[in-house]
C-alpha cells in the first residue's frame, strides 16, 4: 500500500514538472500566431494524452482496485494550456481507458473511467474558457477543480455499478482517500508550481479581489461547516442504525435458532443433530450466517457460506462469548481472512449458536448514503460556486463595467451621455443617480458659463458704449474707425472729438489685461485723456498728465499704450504723441507709404514721471493716416504665422486713394482672410483720417436731360452716407431740382460741377453748383408775389425763390467764365 | 413716381408715390389732363410722395385752375416737408389741404 502511494506521488510529481516545464515552453517559443497556436493546443493534448495513457497503465493495484491519477492529466492541459488541449487529452485518455481492458485494465470500473477521463477534459476546457475567461488557473481553482473532477469520476464508478453496490462502495471508498487527493494536489502544486515560477503573486494576497471571490470564500465557510456537519450527522445518524440493525438481525435470528432448538426438545447429540440440519437454512442478511459451536469453541454446524473450512475446524475462545451477554454485539470481529464481521452468540444447552455478519454489508448503507451525499454536495457546490460567478459576471460585473464606460466618456467630456441600464433595479437606480448628477453637473455648468458670457458681453458693452460714432466728416477731412472686440475682450479703444480752433483729436490705445477690469481701466483712461485734451493741452501735455493719474492706486498693475493727436484741419499738421503704441502709417496721395518711426515713450500707467515728448507731421490734402492696434499687426492664422507690417504695408498699398471707411474695411478683410478659421485672440482696431482735396467729392457732368438722373442719384448718394435726415434731405432735393433744371433748361453750359459736403461738424451742409454757361445770377430775379390768388398765379420765379427760403445762405459768383452758385443749408441734427 | 387712378362716378383719387420733379411733373401733369373730363372732385394723395419741386408745384397749380372751372379740388396726407414748400410758396393759401 505504502509502495502503491509512493508510486502514485511520483507519477503526480512527474506530471508536475513537465507542466512547469511545458509552460515554460509555451512563454519562450510560442508566438501569437493563431496557427502556432493551434498547432501548440494540439501537440499539448496529445502529450497529455499520453500522460492519461501512462497513468492507466501504471495504475497501482490497491486492494484490488487500481489507483490512477489519470485524470490529473487533461486537467492539466484545459486549465493551464488551453481548452482544446484539454478535450484532446480528455478523448485519448478516455477512448485508451475504454480499449485498455483488452490489454488488461478493469472491466468493473470501464464506463466510468472511460467517461471521467473525457469529462475531465471537459470540465478543465470548460472552467478555463467560461469562467477563467481563457487565463490559467491559480492554485486554490486547480486544487477545487481537481476535487470536483474527482469526485465526479468516482460518483460514475458507483452510478454505473448500482445492481452491485457491495462491491461499488468498496472500490468507491479504497479509491476515495488515495485518488482524490492525488488528483487535486497534481493539479493544484501544478498551478502553484508556475505561479512560482512565473513569479506572479499567489492571489491569497491581493488586497483586493472580485465581488465574486469575496462571495464564494463566503460561501466556502458557510458551504464547508454545512458539508461536515451533516455528513457528521449522516455519519453518526447511519452509523447507530447500522448497528442496531445489525445487532436486530442478529439476535432476531438467534432467537429463532433457539426457539426453534427449544421447540425441538432434543438435547445433546440429538440437538446437535438437529442443528446441524437445521442450521443450513438460517442465514443473516444476504452474506450472514449461523455457525454453531460446542463448549470448547469447535464449530460443529453452519451454513454454505460460512467460514473457510479452517476455520471450521478451528477452536473458538468462547471464553470471550462467555464474558459477553447473549444477544449483546461486538462490531469488530476480524476473521483469520481479515474479513470483518459483526457477531453475537445464543447459548443452548452446550452448544453456543453464533450469529456472524460482514461489516461491509451491516454497513453498506451507511457508506453509500455518505459516499453519495459527500459526492454529490460536493458537485453541487461546485455547480454553485460557478453559477454564482456567472451570475454576478452577468448581472454585477457586465452591468458594472457598462456603467464604467459610460463614466469614462462622461469624465472625458460628454456630458450628453446617458447611462441606461435595465439589467436590475439597483443598476435602474444608479443610471438614475448618474445621469440626475450628471444633469445638475450640467445645469450648474450652463448657469456658470451664461454668467461669465453676461459678464462678457458687460465688459463688451462697456468697450463699445465708450466708442464714439459720429464722425466728424466734413470738406476738410473724413475719418474712419472700427473695433473688432476678441472673444474675451481686450482693451482697445480709439477716440476723436473736435478741439478749439477747428482741430480734430484722435487717440488709438490698448489696455492691458481683459474682461471686465480691462474695460474699466479703458473707460478712466479715455475719459482722462479727454478732458485734458480738451481744456487745451497739447498731446504730450495730455499724456504725461494721464499717466500721473492713471498711476495713482493702480494696484492691478494694468498699463494703455496710446497715440494721441490733435489735427489743424485748415493745415493739415497733426502735433501727437505717443505712449508705447505701435506707430501709425501715413498713406501719402502718391501712395507712398510714411512709417512714424521715432522712438515711442513708455506705456501709460506703467511708471510715474514719464514725460512723453510733442511729435509734428503734416498730412497734405490726399494724405490718409492709419492708427491699429497691435491686434492687427499680431494677428495669428493656424501655422502660427503672425499678419505682421509687411502684409499691413501690401493691403494699404492696395487700398490707397480709397475712403477711409474702404480702407478699414478692406485691411480688416486682409486681416480676416489670412487668419482664416484660426479664433481671433486680440481686439482689431483701426482708426484712419484722410485730408481731402478740394475736388473731393464732386461730381462732373455735362448739363443736359439725360444727366439729371445722375445728379439725383449724387445727391441721393451723399444724403444715405452721411445719414442726412428726411426733412433735410427733401429740401437738399428740391434745390438740387431747381437749380440743376435751370442750368440744363437756360444756361446752355456744356459742362457742370457740383459738390455737397458737410462741414463746421456736420451743422452745415454745403452745396455748390458751377457751370460754365452764359453768365446769370439768379439772385437778382425778383421774388414772385406769393399772395395771388391760384387764377393770378404765375409759376416763373417760384423755384429760385424756394431755394432762397430754404438756404441759410446763398452765393453767387462768377469766376473764370463759371456761374458759382453756393448753397448752405443749417443742418437739422 | 408711380401715380394710381381711382375714379368713383364723378370723383378721381390720384395716389402720387415718389418724387415730384422736373422729371417726373410731366408724367402727372399729362395724367391729370387726361382724366379731368366730367370730374367733380380731385383728390390728390400724397401721403407716399417725398418731395415737390417748383416742376410739380407748377402741375398742382394747373389742376387746381382746371378744377377751379369744373369742381373742387383737396390734397391729403401731405407730408411736412411739403407742406414746407407749400408754406414758402404761399401755395397754403390757394389749395384745400387736409
Amino acid at each position: 500500500m505504502i509502495n502503491g502511494i509512493l508510486r502514485l506521488t511520483v507519477s503526480g510529481i512527474f506530471m508536475i514538472l513537465l507542466t512547469v516545464a511545458l509552460y515554460r515552453c509555451e512563454e519562450k517559443h510560442i508566438e501569437y500566431r493563431a496557427e502556432k497556436r493551434k498547432m501548440w493546443q494540439i501537440v499539448i493534448g496529445i502529450i497529455y494524452g499520453i500522460l492519461a495513457v501512462g497513468g492507466t497503465e501504471l495504475g497501482v493495484s490497491i486492494d484490488g482496485a487500481i489507483m490512477n491519477i489519470r485524470d490529473a492529466a487533461p486537467l492539466c492541459a484545459g486549465l493551464f494550456f488551453g481548452a482544446p488541449a484539454g478535450i484532446i487529452a480528455g478523448l485519448i485518455g478516455g477512448v485508451e481507458r475504454w480499449f485498455a481492458v483488452y490489454w488488461g485494465a478493469g472491466e468493473y470500473t470501464r464506463l466510468a473511467c472511460t467517461i471521467g477521463t473525457i469529462v475531465s477534459g471537459l470540465f478543465g476546457a470548460f472552467i478555463r474558457k467560461r469562467v477563467l475567461e481563457d487565463k490559467r488557473a491559480r492554485f486554490l481553482y486547480a486544487l477545487a477543480i481537481g476535487l470536483v473532477a474527482e469526485v465526479i469520476h468516482l460518483l460514475l464508478v458507483f452510478l454505473t455499478n448500482i445492481d452491485d453496490t457491495i462491491n461499488a462502495i468498496r472500490v468507491v471508498s479504497l479509491c476515495t482517500p488515495v485518488m482524490i487527493p492525488g488528483v487535486a494536489f497534481t493539479v493544484g502544486l501544478s498551478a502553484l508550481a508556475i505561479s512560482l515560477m512565473t513569479k506572479d503573486k499567489l492571489r491569497l494576497d491581493q488586497k483586493t479581489r472580485k465581488i465574486a471571490e469575496d462571495m464564494q470564500a463566503g460561501l466556502l465557510i458557510t458551504v464547508v461547516i454545512a458539508f461536515v456537519l451533516t455528513n457528521s450527522f449522516v455519519l453518526l445518524l447511519q452509523n447507530h442504525m447500522a448497528t442496531k440493525n445489525a445487532s436486530d438481525i442478529i439476535s432476531q435470528t438467534l432467537h429463532d435458532v433457539k426457539s426453534d432448538a427449544a421447540e425441538s426438545g432434543y438435547t445433546g447429540d440429538e440437538l446437535k443433530e438437529f442443528l446441524e440440519e437445521e442450521v443450513k437454512n438460517w442465514h443473516i442478511g444476504t452474506n450472514g450466517f449461523i455457525a454453531i459451536l460446542d463448549s470448547e469453541g469447535y464449530i460443529v454446524a453452519a451454513t454454505e457460506k460460512s467460514f473457510s473450512a479452517d476455520e471450521i475446524k478451528a477452536r473458538y475462545d468462547v471464553d470471550i462469548l462467555s464474558r459477553l451477554e447473549e444477544y449483546s454485539i461486538i462490531k469488530q470481529y476480524t476473521s483469520r481472512s481479515d474479513d470483518i464481521y459483526y457477531i453475537s452468540y445464543a447459548k443452548m444447552g452446550r452448544y453456543y449458536a453464533l450469529g456472524v455478519y460482514p461489516k461491509v454489508e451491516a454497513e453498506l448503507n451507511r457508506d453509500v448514503s455518505l459516499y453519495t451525499t459527500a459526492f454529490f454536495e460536493i458537485i453541487i457546490l461546485a455547480v454553485l460556486f460557478i453559477q454564482i460567478f456567472f451570475l454576478i459576471r452577468e448581472k454585477v460585473v457586465k452591468s458594472m463595467k457598462r456603467v464604467n464606460e459610460d463614466l469614462d466618456r462622461i469624465s472625458s467630456g460628454n456630458l450628453d451621455v446617458r447611462v441606461d441600464i435595465d439589467t436590475n433595479e439597483e443598476f435602474v437606480s444608479l443610471s438614475r443617480d448618474i445621469n440626475e448628477t450628471v444633469d445638475a453637473l450640467k445645469h450648474y455648468i450652463d448657469e456658470a458659463s451664461a454668467r461669465i458670457d453676461a459678464e462678457l458681453q458687460l465688459a463688451k458693452d462697456i468697450q463699445y458704449s465708450a466708442l464714439p460714432r459720429v464722425y466728424p466728416n466734413g470738406s476738410k477731412l473724413e475719418l474712419y474707425a472700427n473695433m473688432m472686440a476678441a472673444k474675451e475682450v481686450g482693451g482697445d479703444f480709439y477716440d476723436f472729438y473736435p478741439v478749439m480752433g477747428d482741430k480734430i483729436a484722435f487717440l488709438i490705445a490698448d489696455v492691458s489685461g481683459k474682461g471686465i477690469p480691462a474695460a474699466l481701466f479703458m473707460m478712466k483712461a479715455k475719459t482722462l485723456i479727454k478732458s485734458l485734451v480738451e481744456t487745451g493741452a497739447s498731446p504730450e501735455t495730455a499724456l504725461t498728465k494721464a499717466n500721473e493719474e492713471l498711476c495713482i492706486n493702480n494696484d492691478s498693475g494694468m498699463f494703455v499704450t496710446a497715440w494721441l493727436g490733435i489735427i489743424d484741419l485748415d493745415t493739415g499738421v497733426i502735433q501727437y504723441a505717443n505712449a508705447g503704441h505701435n506707430p501709425p502709417i501715413v498713406i501719402r496721395e502718391n501712395k507712398e507709404l510714411d512709417f512714424c518711426e521715432q522712438k515711442p515713450g513708455f506705456v501709460l500707467a506703467g511708471l510715474e514721471g514719464i514725460k512723453y515728448v510733442g511729435h509734428e507731421l503734416t498730412l497734405e490734402r490726399g494724405d490718409t493716416i492709419l492708427l491699429y492696434t497691435d491686434g492687427v499687426t499680431e494677428a495669428t492664422n493656424s501655422q502660427n504665422e503672425l499678419y505682421g507690417e509687411k502684409r499691413l504695408a501690401n493691403a494699404i498699398s492696395k487700398a490707397a486713394g480709397m475712403n477711409t471707411r474702404y480702407l478699414c474695411k478692406y485691411v480688416k478683410a486682409d486681416v480676416d482672410w489670412f487668419v482664416g478659421t484660426a479664433p481671433q485672440f486680440d481686439d482689431i482696431t483701426m482708426l484712419a483720417i484722410r485730408r481731402k482735396n478740394e475736388l473731393d467729392g464732386s461730381l462732373s457732368v455735362k448739363p443736359d436731360k439725360g444727366s439729371i438722373a445722375e445728379v439725383v442719384q449724387y445727391f441721393d448718394n451723399f444724403n444715405e452716407e452721411n445719414e442726412i435726415p428726411r426733412s433735410m434731405s427733401a429740401k437738399i432735393m428740391v434745390i438740387v431740382d431747381e437749380i440743376y433744371s435751370n442750368i440744363v433748361n437756360y444756361s446752355g453750359a456744356t459742362f457742370a460741377k457740383l459738390y455737397c459736403r458737410l462741414e463746421q461738424n456736420r451743422s452745415r451742409i454745403c452745396m455748390s453748383f458751377e457751370d460754365n454757361g452764359i453768365a446769370y445770377n439768379p439772385l437778382e430775379k425778383e421774388d414772385p408775389d406769393i399772395t395771388l390768388s391760384s387764377e393770378e398765379r404765375e409759376i416763373g420765379g417760384l423755384g429760385i425763390f424756394m431755394v432762397k427760403e430754404m438756404a441759410e445762405d446763398i452765393k453767387y459768383s462768377r469766376i473764370n467764365g463759371n456761374n458759382i452758385l453756393d448753397v448752405i443749408l443749417e443742418n437739422e441734427r | 413716381m408711380e401715380i394710381i387712378k381711382n375714379l368713383d362716378g364723378e370723383k378721381l383719387e390720384l395716389q402720387v408715390k415718389g418724387r415730384l420733379d422736373t422729371t417726373t411733373a410731366p408724367e402727372l401733369e399729362e395724367v391729370i389732363k387726361s382724366s379731368l373730363k366730367g370730374v367733380k372732385q380731385l383728390v390728390l394723395d400724397f401721403d407716399e410722395l417725398e418731395y415737390v419741386s417748383s416742376a410739380g408745384l407748377r402741375v398742382i397749380l394747373g389742376a387746381q385752375k382746371t378744377m377751379n372751372q369744373q369742381g373742387e379740388m383737396k390734397l391729403i396726407n401731405v407730408i411736412d416737408e411739403i407742406m414746407n414748400v407749400f408754406e414758402i410758396t404761399g401755395f397754403v393759401d390757394i389749395l384745400t389741404i387736409e
